[in-house]
C-alpha cells in the first residue's frame, strides 16, 4: 500500500468498478437469468463435452510450451545483442499479436502443407504466430533488469554460455516466463478464430463450442453452461497465478542495464542471424500473401481493387467510423485501465479484487458478453442497442484487460523514493501524481493507448454481436466481404485487410519508437 | 606468470589501452591505479577474457590464452558491487564454481564451509544474499571467486564505497586472505594509500601504455 | 538540443489536432446517429408533414441487394427503409429468438427453411399475410400455414463440379449423390461441415431425405472412405479447395449453390465461352429464405407495407444478380444469364421443417461422430 495515496484509491475505484458492473456483469447475469434453463446442465457430464474440453486444455498448454520455447532464443538475440534492424526486428514480431484473426486466418492456409490442414498442430503452430511477439518482449525486457556485471561474474567462475543461461538466467527470468506462459495459456485457451479457421470442423474448443451451441443450434442455455465452466476454469487459473506471482521483484533492480553489445563470435553472428531472419520470415509470409491476393485476380495481377478502395464510399465510411471507434476507445480504456491499475497498487489488500475485475472481459466468453449487451441494454429509455455508442464500449470493454495490464507494472515498479522527494518539496497529491507518476509511466501510458487503438481497430468478436447499421468496422467489413461470392469482392476484402495490417505496423512502429525516446 | 604485451583496445575510434604491456610474477599483489576512465577496468576485463584486445598477446603460465573464452581462463573477477547471484543463498553462491568443475557434494560442503571460516562468516551460509550487509556481502563475493581457485584474482576497486572503519578492517582481511593462499592478484584502486597498504608492487596504467 | 525539442513541440501539436478534429467529427456523427435510432414516432399513419419513419430491416451479411432499391418504397409510401446486418443466419435468429417481443428491429429478411421451426417457435414473429400471396411459390407457402413470415427466395444447394477439369480428363462428371461414393469420384470431393455452414447443413439434410433417417449415415460413412474432405466453412470449400473457382485448388467437386455457375460467369472476367462449373441436378435441396414482422416493433403497419414490397415484383427481380437467388414471386421475370447458366432441378430435395427442427441436434451428433471423430 503507497502511504502518500491513502485514500484515492477509493475513488479511482469507483470508475473501473462501475464500468465492469454496467457493462460487463449486469449483461451476463441478465443473459444467465433469462436463458438459462437447469435441464441443460446435462451437458457438462455429455461426452462431447469432455473431450471438447479437454482438447481446449491440451492444446493450450502445447501452445503455451512451444510458444515460450520458440521465443527465447528471440529473447536472447534481441535482449543481448546489438545489430542492424534491431528495433525493426521488436517491432515486426509485435505486429502478429494486434492483428485480428479474420485478417490473416485465411492466408495462413497457404503457407502450411495440407497434410495439416486441420489439425491441431495447424493450431498450435498459428498460435506461436500470434503469440510469440508478447513472450519475447516480455521476456527481453526482464533480461535486460539482468546486470550483465552478473553474467560476467559466472563466466569468470567457469560457467559457459550455455551454463549462464540455465543457472542464472533462467531463475531471475522464472516470474516473467510464468506471467508471460500464463497470458499465452489464456489466449490460447480462449481462442476462437484461429480454431474455427483453421482447426477445420472436426476441432472444437469450450469458445468455438459455446457459439456453435448458441447461434447453430439455437441452445443459449446450453451454451451459457459451457461459458460458466470456462469462466471458472480461467478464473481459477488467474487466480492461481497471481497469488505465487507476488514474490519479491526485489532480486532485479527496476534499471534497464546496458545488455546490449556487438556480437563477439562468428558463433553468435551466426545464431542472431538466423533467429531473426527466421522470426521475421514467419511474420512476414502471411501477411505477404495478404497483399497478393488483394492484388491477384484470375491469376493477374490487378491494382484495380486498389483504385477502388480509396474512392469507394461504403468503405471510406467503414474507415472514419473504425476511427472514430478507436479514438473512443482509446481514451476511455486508458483512464478506466489507469484508474484501475492505481486504485490496485495504492490501496489495501481490499483493492485486490480489481485484477479480477478488470481481466473479466477476456475471461467471459464473447457470446456471453454480445448477447448480454443486447438483451440488457434494450429496455426504454435505453434502448442502446442500436445506438452508436454500443459499438465502442465493447471495444473498450475487450481492451482494458490489456490496457491494465500493460500499465501496473510500471506503477507498481515506481520507486516509492521520488514520491516521498515530490513530497518534501511541497508538492500535493494531485501534483505529485501528474508530476510523478504519470509522467514516469506515460511510455507505458503511450503503449498501453497504442494497443488499445490496435484492438479497437481489428476487434471482431463481442462487436460482431451488435447488430451494425451504418456503423460497420473494418475486421467486420471484411469478414462479410469474405463471406460473399465473387473475385473482386474477395480481393476488396485482402485490400482492406492490408490497409489494417498497415495501420497495426504503423502503431507499432509509433509505440516503440516513442517508447525508446524517452529512454 | 601473467605476461601482457602490446595490449590496443579501441572503442568507437577512441583509443582506451594503447599498447599496455604489463608483467606479474606468480603470489605477487600487484595495485593499479589510475584517474577514472584511464582504462583500468577495460584492462581488468581482458585479462578475464570479457572483452576482445584488438591487437596485442596474453600469456599465462607460458600458456597464450588472448582468444580463449572466460570460462575457460581460470581468472577470476570480484565487482565493485559485488553481483552476488540474487536467486542463490550465500553457499550456492560460494558453490556455483565448484559444481561447474564437477566437484561432488560432499567435498563442495567441505570447501564452502572452509570458505567461509576464512571470512569469518560460517553463520550465515543459509542466509540470502539480500540481507547481508555491505561488509559482509564484500567477504562473500572474495570466498567465491577464491573458492575457485583462480590463478589471477583481479579485484576491480573492491573496497570503494565503505566507511572507514569498515574499509580499513576490510583491507586488512583482503590482504592477509591474499597473502594467506599466495594469489596473485591485480587490484584496482583510485585511492594511493588503499594501493600502497595491500600491494607488493603500485603500478599507474598511464606508466603501462606506449603512445 | 532546441532543434529536438521544436520537433517534439510539433509532433504533439500535430498529434493533438488530429485527435481533437477526430472526437469533434465523432460527436457531431453521435449525436445525430442518437437521435435517429432513438426516434419514436407515435402516429401509425403518416402524412407528408409528420417525421419520416425509419424501419429497420434486420438481415444477415450477405444482404446485398441494389444500391436504392428502396427508393420506390419510400415514395410511395414516405417510409425510409435502414438496413441492419446482424451476422450469418443462425446468429440473426438467436439474437431475434432472445429479444422476441423487444426486437432490434422492424422486419427480418432471413429465416430459412431449416431454422424455420425454431423461429416460430420463440414466437419471433408477428403473423402477417402479404397482398402478394398468390403470385408467391406454392410449395414455400406450404412451409408456413399460418403466414408467420412469407416466402421471398428459394435457392438450391447441390452439388457443383469444375467442368474443365473432369473434360480434360475425359470422365463423366457425377450426377447423383449415390455416385459420389464411387471410386472413380475418390478424393475429389469437399463439402462444408454441417455444423459450421448454412450450405453444409442443407447438403447433409439433402442426404437424409434421399437416404432416410436409417440410411445416411453409412452413406456418409461411405463418402469418408472415398477421400472426403470436409472444411468449417463454404467460403473456404469453394474459394479455397475448389478448382473451378478462384482459390484453384484441389477438388473438382464442391457443395454450393444452383446460382454459383451463373455467378462464375457474371464475375469472370474475361469472360469465357462456356460455364467452368455446372451443377448436378439430382443433388439438389431446396432452400427457402422468409422474411416478417418482428413481434412487439412499433410500426407494424408499415412494417406489413414492407413486406409486401419484399414480395413484390421490383424487389423480387433484383434478387438474382445481388443476392444470387431465385424470387419467391412466381411472376418475376429472371435475368439472361440465369436463363442460360443456371439449372432449376424439378424436384429438389426437402425435409420438413418441423421434423428439421426435431431432429437437427440428434443428426449434428451422428454427423460428428461419423465423419469428424
Amino acid at each position: 500500500m503507497i502511504t502518500s495515496y491513502q485514500s484515492t484509491s477509493k475513488w479511482l475505484a469507483v470508475v473501473p468498478v462501475v464500468a465492469m458492473l454496467t457493462f460487463v456483469v449486469a449483461p451476463a447475469l441478465n443473459i444467465f437469468i433469462i436463458s438459462l434453463n437447469f435441464d441443460s446442465f446435462a451437458i457438462l457430464t455429455a461426452q462431447t463435452t469432455r473431450s471438447v474440453v479437454w482438447f481446449t486444455m491440451w492444446q493450450a498448454i502445447i501452445s503455451t510450451i512451444v510458444v515460450v520455447f520458440f521465443a527465447i532464443p528471440i529473447a536472447a538475440v534481441t535482449a543481448n545483442f546489438d545489430f542492424f534492424g534491431r528495433r525493426a526486428l521488436i517491432s515486426l514480431i509485435s505486429v502478429p499479436f494486434i492483428l485480428p484473426t479474420v485478417v490473416v486466418g485465411v492466408a495462413f492456409l497457404e503457407f502450411l502443407p495440407t497434410s495439416i490442414h486441420q489439425s491441431a498442430s495447424a493450431i498450435i503452430i498459428a498460435h506461436i504466430y500470434f503469440n510469440f511477439g508478447l513472450v519475447v518482449r516480455i521476456i527481453s525486457s526482464r533480461w535486460q533488469q539482468i546486470n550483465p556485471d552478473l553474467d560476467d561474474v559466472a563466466r569468470t567462475l567457469g560457467a559457459s554460455r550455455t551454463r549462464l543461461f540455465l543457472t542464472v538466467t533462467l531463475p531471475l527470468l522464472k516470474n516473467s516466463l510464468r506471467s508471460a506462459g500464463l497470458l499465452v495459456f489464456l489466449m490460447c485457451f480462449t481462442s476462437y478464430g484461429v480454431v474455427r479457421i483453421l482447426g477445420g470442423p472436426a476441432r472444437s474448443t469450450i469458445e468455438t463450442e459455446i457459439y456453435f451451441r448458441a447461434m447453430q443450434l439455437g441452445d443459449v442455455s446450453g451454451a451459457l453452461i459451457l461459458s460458466i465452466l470456462q469462466l471458472v476454469v480461467v478464473g481459477v487459473l488467474i487466480l492461481l497465478t497471481t497469488q505465487f506471482g507476488t514474490t519479491k521483484s526485489a532480486e532485479l533492480s527496476q534499471m534497464v542495464f546496458s545488455r546490449i553489445r556487438k556480437p563477439q563470435t562468428s558463433g553468435q553472428i551466426i545464431f542472431i542471424t538466423s533467429v531473426a531472419s527466421i522470426s521475421a520470415s514467419v511474420v512476414i509470409m502471411p501477411l505477404v500473401s495478404v497483399v497478393r491476393r488483394s492484388i491477384l485476380i484470375g491469376q493477374k495481377i490487378n491494382f484495380s481493387i486498389w483504385h477502388s478502395i480509396f474512392t469507394d464510399e461504403e468503405i471510406f465510411k467503414s474507415l472514419m467510423t473504425s476511427l472514430e471507434y478507436a479514438v473512443l476507445t482509446i481514451i476511455v480504456s486508458t483512464t478506466i485501465g489507469l484508474f484501475g491499475a492505481c486504485a490496485v497498487i495504492y490501496g489495501s489488500a481490499r483493492y485486490r479484487f480489481l485484477n479480477l475485475l478488470t481481466a473479466l472481459p477476456v475471461v467471459v466468453s464473447a457470446v456471453t458478453l454480445g448477447l448480454g449487451l443486447i438483451i440488457t441494454f434494450d429496455v426504454n429509455p435505453i434502448d442502446w442497442r442500436g445506438a452508436w455508442l454500443m459499438m465502442p464500449i465493447a471495444h473498450c470493454l475487450v481492451a482494458i484487460p490489456i490496457v491494465t495490464r500493460i500499465i501496473s507494472p510500471t506503477i507498481r515498479d515506481l520507486p516509492n523514493g521520488l514520491r516521498d522527494a515530490s513530497q518534501t518539496l511541497g508538492a500535493t497529491t494531485w501534483q505529485m501524481w501528474r508530476t510523478i507518476d504519470l509522467r514516469i509511466i506515460k511510455p507505458a501510458l503511450v503503449s498501453a493507448a497504442a494497443i488499445a487503438c490496435a484492438v479497437s481497430l481489428g476487434e471482431f468478436g463481442a462487436s460482431s454481436f451488435l447488430v451494425r447499421r451504418n456503423n460497420e468496422t473494418l475486421p467486420l467489413m471484411i469478414s462479410r466481404l469474405l463471406g460473399r461470392p465473387g473475385e473482386i469482392i474477395q480481393a476488396q476484402a485482402y485490400a482492406i485487410a492490408t490497409l489494417l495490417i498497415v495501420a497495426c505496423v504503423v502503431i507499432i512502429g509509433v509505440v516503440d519508437h516513442l517508447g525508446t525516446e524517452k529512454h | 606468470m601473467l605476461d601482457c604485451r602490446n595490449l590496443v583496445v579501441t572503442y568507437e575510434s577512441t583509443p582506451v589501452l594503447q599498447n599496455l604491456s604489463i608483467y606479474i610474477d606468480a603470489g605477487e599483489i600487484v595495485a593499479l591505479i589510475g584517474p577514472s576512465g584511464s582504462g583500468k577496468t577495460t584492462l581488468l576485463r581482458c585479462i578475464a577474457g570479457l572483452e576482445v584486445v584488438d591487437s596485442g598477446t596474453i600469456h599465462l603460465n607460458g600458456e597464450e590464452i588472448t582468444t580463449r573464452s572466460a570460462n575457460l581462463r581460470r581468472i577470476g573477477l570480484v565487482f565493485q558491487d559485488n553481483q552476488l547471484f540474487p536467486h542463490l543463498n550465500v553457499a550456492r553462491n560460494i558453490s556455483y564454481s565448484l559444481k561447474i568443475q564437477g566437484m561432488k557434494q560432499k567435498l563442495i560442503d567441505e570447501k564452502v564451509t572452509e570458505a567461509l571460516e576464512l571470512v569469518g562468516l560460517t553463520h550465515l551460509s543459509q542466509r540470502e544474499v539480500f540481507k547481508l550487509s555491505g561488509g559482509e556481502a564484500k567477504r562473500i563475493a572474495v570466498a567465491r571467486a577464491l573458492v575457485a581457485q583462480p590463478k589471477v584474482l583481479l579485484l576491480d576497486e573492491p573496497l570503494s564505497g565503505l566507511d572507514k572503519e569498515l574499509h580499513a578492517r576490510l583491507l586488512d582481511d583482503l590482504g592477509n586472505l591474499l597473502r594467506l593462499r599466495g594469489t596473485t592478484a591485480v587490484h584496482v584502486t583510485h585511492d594511493q594509500h588503499e594501493a600502497n597498504a595491500i600491494a607488493d608492487r603500485v603500478l599507474d596504467i598511464r606508466n603501462l601504455m606506449s603512445y | 538540443m532546441s532543434a529536438s525539442i521544436n520537433k517534439k513541440y510539433f509532433k504533439n501539436l500535430i498529434l493533438g489536432t488530429v485527435l481533437l478534429a477526430v472526437i469533434a467529427s465523432a460527436c457531431a456523427k453521435g449525436s445525430t446517429k442518437i437521435d435517429s435510432s432513438t426516434d419514436q414516432t407515435q402516429a401509425s399513419s403518416q402524412s407528408e408533414n409528420s417525421d419520416p419513419i425509419t424501419l429497420t430491416l434486420l438481415a444477415y451479411d450477405s444482404f446485398t441487394p441494389s444500391e436504392n432499391i428502396f427508393d420506390e418504397f419510400t415514395l410511395a409510401t414516405g417510409v425510409k427503409v435502414e438496413i441492419a446486418l446482424g451476422g450469418d443466419a443462425g446468429e440473426l435468429v438467436t439474437k431475434a429468438s432472445i429479444t422476441a417481443g423487444n426486437p432490434q428491429g422492424d422486419v427480418l429478411w432471413g429465416v430459412d427453411n431449416t431454422s424455420l421451426s425454431r423461429a416460430i417457435d420463440a414466437k419471433i414473429f408477428s403473423a402477417y399475410k402479404t397482398k402478394n400471396i398468390d403470385e408467391l411459390d406454392e410449395t414455400a407457402l406450404n412451409m408456413v400455414a399460418q403466414n408467420e413470415v412469407s416466402p421471398v427466395d428459394t435457392g438450391d444447394v447441390c452439388i457443383n463440379y469444375d467442368v474443365r477439369w473432369f473434360a480434360d480428363r475425359k470422365i463423366a462428371p457425377p450426377l447423383t449423390l449415390r455416385a459420389l461414393t464411387s471410386a472413380n469420384y475418390a478424393n475429389l470431393l469437399v463439402v462444408p461441415s454441417p455444423i459450421s455452414s448454412s450450405p453444409g447443413l442443407a447438403f447433409m439434410l439433402a442426404t437424409i431425405a434421399e437416404f432416410g433417417e436409417s440410411g445416411w449415415s453409412a452413406y456418409w460413412e461411405q463418402l469418408k472412405r472415398n477421400g472426403l474432405l470436409v472444411v468449417s466453412g463454404w467460403n473456404e470449400a469453394y474459394y479455397t479447395e475448389f478448382s473451378g473457382s478462384s482459390g484453384k485448388g484441389d477438388r473438382p467437386i464442391v457443395v454450393s449453390y444452383g446460382s454459383s455457375p451463373p455467378a462464375e460467369m457474371i464475375y469472370a472476367s474475361p469472360k469465357p465461352d462456356t460455364a467452368p462449373t455446372a451443377v448436378a441436378a439430382l443433388t439438389c435441396y431446396r432452400q427457402v429464405e422468409f422474411a416478417g414482422v418482428l413481434r412487439g416493433t412499433k410500426h407494424e403497419r408499415e412494417a406489413q407495407l414492407l413486406i409486401d414490397y419484399l414480395t413484390g415484383i421490383k424487389f423480387q427481380e433484383d434478387l438474382p444478380l445481388t443476392l444470387f437467388v431465385y424470387p419467391a414471386n412466381t411472376k418475376a421475370k429472371l435475368p439472361a444469364e440465369f436463363l442460360k447458366y443456371s439449372l432449376r432441378p424439378e424436384l429438389p430435395l426437402q425435409l420438413d421443417p418441423k421434423l428439421i427442427a426435431e431432429r437437427r441436434t440428434a443428426w449434428l451428433d451422428t454427423f460428428t461422430n461419423t465423419v469428424l471423430r
